[in-house]
């Protein structure tokens, strides 16, 4: 019979909270990055214009299409090779992170906005409006409540996601964990606080994102 | 009424030789029609006739394949700003005014904030101004009291109606109503059609698609029957619907009378 023992893990528990600080911060920056970019890549897909919008989509395949872990080694280890000159770790990480979360967040924004009926287009452009201010004024406005769900559990998935990037030694939670588990040869105490960490902070971001998700229904 | 032909009105709006096709289909065949101010044009025609694919070019929503659109005898070009001789979509649409069959009222706006989005955004008046604007147009269509109403809290007719204040926000030259009471429930045609007849009365100039035959008998000057993407007949409404000698209008006309 296995005897738990917290004790040691929780001596390492600023260690675990630091972690959890860092997987926020790559979170939220990724997400950021990754909100401004997959705005530019979606508005590259749906701008009509021929290169532009099969190059936005030949980016956003590339990136669904693969691994997330294959692509932080690859930007990593690969890259710097093409480059001439070495990326940091932390850069790697984050530049890998927000590439890929664009290439998600370009889907959902895409999938608001062509959902929003051509009507509203068009009494936008009947009242004399460009076409930007018709994005801006109309369309955006009543896609973005539309996107909600999808671009939080997006985001949940984001936030998992920096899960990967421990492989190339970024100190962020599941790194932490590992560090921990080789200081104190508890594996099953180390990674079941581990996963204990993940869930607390993502149960509730989910119960919210089904709120957001019936509110986005009833209202339609 | 009589046809208004006289040389002394000025002719706000005008179609050349406009076609359109849609793939292989051909909806516009070569239309011709000049639009005077203070004139109602009511357009009438079967399904599939070109009706609604024609108004929508006469503000550009779709555009022609060869022909042209002009607005007080400038030449509409392409692009939503103007250059050279020709103007731009934007400045087209700042005069002339669109109400839709589907309404299409913003769902994320007030009805007062419907109205007053065209006076701010396109013609940049001071909040203040364009409250006032639209609040006279709003009065005008009698929903004053639902200023802050959202748009699914309205019927159909009063959907309509905003959309008609939203139209005339603008100030326009004209007006384009593209079969606005064929999506209401019939109980509700009647106000739509009221603020309409007022409008008419007040001298605006508008074309009308609809399959209202004795409203468009009612309120119009000129009788347009368009059919298979063609003028088929036009003239006075007395003439055109009640002295037809067109035997496809004859046909059409019959199943109204029936």
């Amino acid at each position: 019979m296995y005897t738990w023992s917290f004790a040691p893990i929780f001596q390492a528990s600023d260690l675990f909270l630091w972690g959890a600080w860092i997987t926020v911060v790559y979170t939220v920056g990724s997400i950021a990055i990754g909100l401004v970019l997959g705005l530019l890549l979606c508005f590259a897909r749906l701008s009509g214009i021929g290169p532009i919008s099969w190059l936005a989509q030949g980016f956003q395949e590339l990136f669904r299409c693969t691994p997330l872990l294959v692509q932080l080694l690859w930007i990593y280890y690969a890259l710097p090779l093409l480059l001439g000159f070495d990326l940091a770790n932390w850069a790697a990480a984050l530049i890998t992170l927000s590439l890929y979360a664009a290439a998600f967040y370009a889907e959902v924004f895409r999938g608001g906005i062509i959902s929003i009926d051509k009507g509203q287009s068009e009494a936008g452009a009947a009242i004399g409006m460009s076409g930007w201010q018709i994005m801006r004024r109309i369309v955006l406005p009543q896609a973005i409540r539309r996107m909600m769900p999808a671009f939080i559990n997006q985001s949940v998935t984001q936030f998992k996601n920096t899960s990967l990037i421990s492989v190339i030694s970024v100190a962020e939670l599941t790194y932490m964990a590992s560090i921990v588990n080789g200081q104190t040869y508890r594996p099953l105490e180390s990674y079941t606080v581990l996963a204990v960490l993940y869930f607390v902070i993502l149960f509730p971001i989910t119960k919210f994102a089904d709120i957001v998700e019936s509110r986005t229904r009833g209202g339609h | 009424m009589t046809v208004s032909t006289s040389s002394t009105r000025e002719t706000v709006l005008e179609a050349r030789g406009v076609t359109k096709s849609f793939g292989a289909l051909t909806v516009l065949h070569g239309i011709d029609l000049s639009l005077t101010s203070g004139e109602v044009v009511a357009i009438i025609g079967p399904s599939g006739s070109g009706k609604s694919t024609f108004i929508r070019c006469m503000n550009m929503l779709e555009v022609p394949e060869s022909g042209e659109i002009l607005y007080r005898g400038r030449r509409v070009g392409p692009k939503f700003r103007g250059g050279g001789r020709l103007l731009g979509l934007g400045e087209l649409r700042r005069h002339v005014g669109m109400v839709f069959q589907h309404f299409n009222l913003f769902p994320h706006m007030s009805v007062l904030e419907n109205v007053i989005e065209g006076p701010i955004t396109v013609q940049r008046k001071p909040r203040g101004e364009a409250v006032d604007i639209a609040m006279d147009y709003i009065a005008k269509v009698g929903l004053a009291e639902k200023r802050d109403a959202r748009p699914d809290q309205l019927s159909g007719g009063q959907k309509q109606r905003v959309a008609i204040a939203r139209a005339l926000a603008m100030q326009p030259d004209a007006l384009l109503l593209d079969e606005i009471t064929s999506a209401l429930d019939p109980e509700l045609v009647g106000e739509v059609l009221g603020v309409v007849r007022n409008l008419a009365e007040q001298g605006m100039t508008m074309v009308l698609v609809t399959h209202e035959i004795s409203f468009a008998a009612d309120v119009s000057n000129r009788v347009v029957f368009m059919e298979g993407g063609r003028i088929a007949d036009q003239g006075s409404p007395d003439r055109v619907l009640h002295n037809p000698d067109n035997e496809r209008l004859k046909t059409f006309l019959a199943r109204f009378h029936a």
